[in-house]
Formats: C-alpha cells, sequence, structure tokens
C-alpha cells in the first residue's frame, strides 16, 4: 500500500506487467486511476523527429520545415507523456504553485530513459529565466534529473532577467530571440561528446533549436533531446 | 498602519511583507512555520507531516523541507514564519435582533434550533444528524443570531465549495445588516475583518484563535483520512473557550461511536420535513454490468426500460469516469429514442446538463458521484451500478439514496442498488437509512 503522489489516495498499484518482469515490487507513485491519466507516446504512432501524436512515423511538417533551416542536422527529441489537460495541471502544480515533490512522480521513466543513453552523454538542462528560479527556488528540469540521480551540467544560462515561454502563442514563441548562452567555464566539456538536451515540456521545439544553435558549433559527436511532455 | 485585516489571521511572513513592513508587524507573534514531532516536520498551519528527509531547493538557497498538504494556500516553507495578531475582537454586544428571517420551523427543527443556541451559549460542541432533506440551515439561524448578538464572531464552513456558494446568499438574506466576507479557493477576493465568515475548511487554516462559534455543514464529505486535517483546522481556527457545531446528514463511525458513547452532544433529526420515511434502497443481486458483452438481457437494463416506459425520470450512478465511458456507447445504441446525459466532474457543460434535467428536459441524467450531495431534483428514482465499487463509501450511498424522495409530491422516491457481493459501505448504508426510519417512527415524526 502507498498513497499517490497526485491526489493522496491509498492504493495498492504494483503488480504490472512490467513490474513483475524487471523484479521491480517498489509501489506506483500513481494511483492506478492517475496512472491512466497520462497518456504515454511509447505506444502510439509519433513522429520520429519530435515525437508528435500522428498517423505515421514519417517525420512531421515541423521536422521537416527545422531539417530545412538546419542542413544538415536531423534532429531526435523524445518524449515520454502527451501534453494533455492532466499532464498541464501537473506542470502547473509543479511549476508554478512549487510543489517540487511531483518531479518524484517521474523517477521511474528518468531514470530508464538515461540508463539506456549511458554514462557518457553530457546532459544539458534547459535553463529557466532568473526571475523564474528566484520565485519559484528551483529549475524544474534540473530537479526532475536530480531526484532521479542522473548527473548533468548547466552549461546553458539565461541571459534573460525574466519572460517565460508559457502565455505565448505559438507565432510568438517562434519569433523569440535566443534566450540562452554557453556558461564560458563548461563550453569546452561539449566538444566530441554525445549531448542529451533535457527540458520539462517540448512545445514548438523553439526553445530547443535555440539550444542547438549554440551547441552545435561546439562540435559535440551528437545531440538529441528529452523531455517528460510533448 | 491599521492591523484590523490580521486579527484572528495566521499567515505566512512572506506573504504579508508583500503588503506590510517588517516594523508594521513588529506587534505581531512569530513562530516557525514547522516544528519537528515523532521524527517527522509538522506543518504548523495544517498540521500535516512531512519526512526530514524530503527537502528540496528554496528560494532561501538551502534546501528547506515545505508543505505539499496546504500548498494550494501558498506555500509553506520551512525557513518562513507564521504571524498571528493577538488581539482582541472588535465587535460590541448589540440589543436588536439581527435575524430577519420570517419562515418557521417544524416540531424537530425547533427542537434542535434550541439545543444549538444552548450549545453556542455555553460554548460546549454540538452534532446535529440530520437526514438528507431534514432542512438544516434554517435551524442554524437562531443560535448565529445570539450569538452575533452577544459580540461573537462567528464562522459557517463546508468542506465543499458548492455548499459554501448556496449557504451564502441564505445567510446572507437572513442577516441583513451583517456584513459577511465569503472566502473560498476560487475567485480571490480582497479579505475584510467581518463579524460573519462563510468558509470553506481549507480557508480555515489562515485563521488562528479567531472564532467564538463555528459551524461546519456536511463534515462528512470527505473520506476519512482527509477529516483529521479538517479537524486540525476546525481546532485552530476556534478560541480557547468556543462551541463548534458539526452538521452531517451521515456521520462517520469515529463520530458516530462518540454521540452513542456521549463523548459529544447531539441532536439527531430522522425526519425529513415532510414527514415521509427515507426511501430504503432495493438491493438487485447482479454480476456487474460493465462486464458483460450484453447488457440488453441484464436485470438493470430492463429496470430503465421499465422507467422509460413509464415515464419515471431518474438518475443514474456509475463509479468513474472511465466505466462511463466503457458502458455510454452501448447505452446509446439501446435507449437511442430516449433523451438522456451524463455528467462528470471535469464535464465543461455540467451546470447546463444538471439544469436541462431539473427542467424536465432529460428521461435521465448519468452521472459519477459528483451529484452525491448538493443538487436536488424533484420526483426522481435512483439506481446505483456496482454499488459495491470502491469508490462508494458508506456516507456517499447514504447521500445518494437521499437524492430520492425529497419533494412532498413524490415521498416515495425508489432507489435501487446493483450489486454483486455485499461490501460493508453498502450494508452501513442500508441499515443507517433503516435506523434513521426506525427513530422517526418511534419519536412520531412520520405522517
Ligand atoms: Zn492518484
Ligand atoms: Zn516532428
Ligand atoms: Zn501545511
Ligand atoms: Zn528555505
Amino acid at each position: 500500500m502507498s498513497r499517490c503522489k497526485w491526489c493522496g489516495t491509498i492504493h495498492s498499484n504494483t503488480l504490472t506487467i512490467h513490474a513483475l518482469v524487471r523484479f521491480e515490487l517498489q509501489p506506483d507513485t500513481l494511483c492506478f486511476q492517475c496512472r491512466e491519466k497520462l497518456e504515454s507516446l511509447n505506444d502510439q504512432l509519433t513522429c520520429r523527429g519530435c515525437s508528435r501524436i500522428q498517423d505515421k512515423t514519417d517525420y512531421c511538417p515541423d521536422c521537416l520545415s527545422w531539417q530545412k533551416t538546419y542542413q544538415g542536422h536531423t534532429h531526435i527529441h523524445e518524449a515520454m507523456y502527451a501534453y494533455n489537460e492532466f499532464a498541464s495541471q501537473i506542470i502547473e502544480q509543479f511549476k508554478f504553485t512549487g510543489d517540487c515533490a511531483i518531479a518524484e512522480l517521474f523517477v521511474k521513466e528518468v531514470k530508464e530513459y538515461f540508463r539506456k543513453i549511458g554514462q557518457t552523454a553530457l546532459i544539458i538542462p534547459i535553463p529557466v529565466s532568473r526571475e523564474s528560479y528566484s520565485t519559484r527556488g528551483f529549475n524544474q528540469t534540473e530537479l526532475l534529473l536530480a531526484v532521479s540521480g542522473v548527473t548533468y551540467n548547466s552549461v546553458l544560462v539565461n541571459r534573460y532577467q525574466c519572460g517565460r515561454q508559457s502565455g505565448k502563442n505559438r507565432k510568438q514563441r517562434l519569433e523569440s530571440p535566443q534566450p540562452f548562452e554557453i556558461d564560458p567555464c563548461h563550453g569546452e566539456l561539449i566538444r566530441g561528446k554525445p549531448v542529451v538536451l533535457v527540458d520539462d515540456i517540448y512545445t514548438t521545439g523553439r526553445t530547443i533549436y535555440h539550444a542547438l544553435d549554440l551547441i552545435l558549433p561546439m562540435e559535440p559527436s551528437s545531440i538529441r533531446s528529452f523531455s517528460l511532455f510533448r | 498602519m491599521d492591523l484590523t485585516n490580521l486579527i484572528g489571521r495566521e499567515l505566512l511572513l512572506s506573504d504579508l511583507l508583500t503588503e506590510y513592513t517588517e516594523s508594521d508587524l513588529s506587534g505581531c507573534t512569530f513562530r516557525p512555520a514547522f516544528h519537528s514531532a515523532k521524527r517527522r516536520a509538522q506543518c504548523n498551519r495544517c498540521g500535516s507531516f512531512s519526512k526530514l528527509t524530503e527537502i528540496y531547493p528554496c528560494i532561501c538557497g538551502n534546501n528547506c523541507i515545505y508543505c505539499r498538504y496546504c500548498i494550494q494556500l501558498g506555500k509553506v516553507r520551512a525557513c518562513d514564519k507564521l504571524v498571528t495578531y493577538e488581539a482582541a475582537d472588535l465587535f460590541s454586544k448589540k440589543p436588536v435582533p439581527y435575524l430577519k428571517w420570517q419562515g418557521s420551523l417544524s416540531e424537530q427543527q425547533e427542537k434542535a434550533s434550541k439545543e444549538i443556541v444552548l450549545s453556542i451559549k455555553e460554548f460546549t460542541d454540538r452534532v446535529v444528524w440530520a437526514v438528507t432533506g431534514a432542512g438544516k440551515t434554517e435551524m442554524l439561524f437562531k443560535g448565529i443570531s445570539e450569538a452575533l448578538e452577544a459580540g461573537k464572531r462567528v464562522c459557517v464552513a463546508s468542506p465543499r465549495i458548492d455548499v459554501c456558494l448556496e449557504l451564502a446568499p441564505r445567510i446572507q438574506a437572513a442577516f441583513p445588516d451583517i456584513q459577511t466576507a465569503l472566502l473560498y479557493g476560487g475567485e480571490e477576493s480582497v479579505y475584510i475583518y467581518t463579524q460573519l465568515v462563510i468558509a470553506t475548511t481549507h480557508q480555515l487554516l489562515r485563521f488562528k484563535e479567531a472564532f467564538d462559534v463555528l459551524i461546519i455543514d456536511e463534515i462528512d464529505a470527505f473520506p476519512y483520512y482527509q477529516n483529521e486535517g479538517l479537524y486540525y483546522a476546525s481546532e485552530k481556527a476556534v478560541k480557547k473557550q468556543s462551541s463548534t457545531i458539526y452538521l452531517t446528514a451521515t456521520p462517520d463511525t469515529k463520530l458516530q461511536r462518540k454521540i452513542v458513547k456521549g463523548q459529544i452532544e447531539a441532536s439527531i433529526l430522522p425526519a425529513r420535513y415532510h414527514g415521509y420515511p427515507l426511501p430504503v434502497p432495493k438491493i438487485i443481486r447482479e454480476k456487474d454490468i460493465f462486464s458483460m458483452s450484453d447488457i440488453s438481457a441484464s436485470k438493470a437494463c430492463r429496470q430503465i426500460l421499465m422507467l422509460i416506459s413509464r415515464r419515471q425520470k431518474f438518475l443514474l450512478f456509475i463509479p468513474t469516469i472511465r466505466l462511463m465511458d466503457s458502458i455510454l456507447p452501448a447505452l446509446r445504441r439501446f435507449f437511442s429514442t430516449t433523451r438522456f446525459e451524463s455528467v462528470h466532474a471535469q464535464d465543461p457543460f455540467r451546470k447546463e446538463k444538471v439544469e436541462s434535467m431539473r427542467k424536465g428536459e432529460l428521461q435521465f441524467l448519468i452521472t459519477t458521484t459528483i451529484l452525491e450531495r448538493g443538487v436536488t431534483f424533484k420526483n426522481i428514482d435512483v439506481i446505483v451500478l456496482a454499488a459495491d465499487h470502491d469508490v462508494y463509501t458508506e456516507s456517499a450511498l447514504v447521500q445518494i439514496a437521499g437524492r430520492a424522495g425529497r419533494s412532498a409530491d413524490y415521498p416515495e422516491g425508489k432507489v435501487t442498488f446493483y450489486l454483486e457481493e455485499w461490501t460493508r459501505s453498502s450494508k452501513g448504508a442500508v441499515q443507517q437509512i433503516r435506523q434513521m426510519n426506525r427513530q422517526a417512527a418511534k419519536k412520531g415524526l412520520l405522517l
């Protein structure tokens, strides 16, 4: 028996087939009802470039247009769950209400992803503005990684005092200028290394491609990205 | 700086500093936001415990414990302080009666009303156990009125927002000369210091030693483990010498035991205002309909068809949204010529659908437990599918059954529970309803 970290219900949601196969008898962080509301992208047809839900696995029009801009780099972004109504409630509670423990909901998924990525990769979280950082006291992406025991490097820093992507419409997001710069102390780490960029949500891809603009010239051996939601 | 608005409040220092300066608050009392208890950290605002290891990066630059349980009221961090302003209330005695309500009370209401007045006068606690449809609000008026006239500060609270929103206009209409604050999570209006407060029990956490009288309606609205927080909140919000009145249609076992043992005084109202007994659920044993490949042969479907043919309106309760979704297509196919709708908590058209049911435009309404209380329809029957499902607590089933037979025009509304196995909740619910009917009969309150 354990308590659902989202709704507080006492539950015994342990024995999924997956858990049995892997001898994981840790109780789930979510109760059955809440777990069901998360829409996994793994078992659906999604764009191979950005995990968007569609009826085939080919690159979606957005990815094709990014590819045109970034000749020579075909970017692969992987996301775990659809950014549905439930996901937006979770993110709201996590980032804006400041409920840090939400990070613990996804430890299993994050661990699993980075176990496959391997030890050598340089893991770079997307930074938040200084204003968001000081009112919240944390960067949600760093916290997600930290509670999952994933070592990361804060290579990117946010140049801006304030401003955030949520609340902007698609056009405003796509037109937003480069918000990041590379922390000179860490810049040299990138060369020749496989890099994984991490964010909480992937919406238009603008944020990730801004980060790419800075990191690609530093010649990593490969680069991909990961987010919890898409 | 005027600190009147802080009388009886307990707020976070970090929040107050957006409105007041440190020196404004120099006359206040401060305490840490957490204290350690039983090798855990207890939040001083809501009383919940956090593990000492649950620390996270904090605005102070360190890692701090914070409280997840009351976070919707603003984040309580271990490095923050709770602030109270200990000053006496500013309300004086008034010889004129505040109550402008003109209605009359039934015999059993009159008796309960007098008992409430007495409890308030003597600063004792009381449970008012009144069956669904007994008319609870009216019998509070006298007690509230006398408390206000004595210069006491009064709060009427409920765990449910919709109950607060429904109570507020009725109470305001009864006491038109008293300024009332209505506090609930939704649209946060500016707080002002008033003698009469209507609030969700969650909002009580922002008070400390504030009220002489606290009336809590529908204390049974949440399962027990959430009620622990409710008791903490209510104990914190009242003054050392005060009276708390608990209103419920279905007290939990803990409270029932207290009543039986005489640990708390109780007023029991076993009869509805119209004097007809509560409908006792009829139990039909059937394998749960959601696992049937063909529902048309089920007893439940046959009953629904029969009700439709007699044009009897009814509510159909289904345990979860998921089960509702799973059965809707079959019902739509099967009852294609009948007008009905389905509602659940997140339904954006919930209000409209309930309204159209109330107007009689729908033959029936399929619902999850959200309509278990509060909402009343005239002349309806009630059917509960899978009444042995975990979501149904004893009190939820009593409340659901209480939807039927509310009006004097159709007091014999029928309630049917479909279940495969008896559960503690379903058994308890039927027993509770029978017991109230017996009591009402014994007291001669039934027609
Ligand atoms: Zn849950
Ligand atoms: Zn794509
Ligand atoms: Zn708390
Ligand atoms: Zn702190």
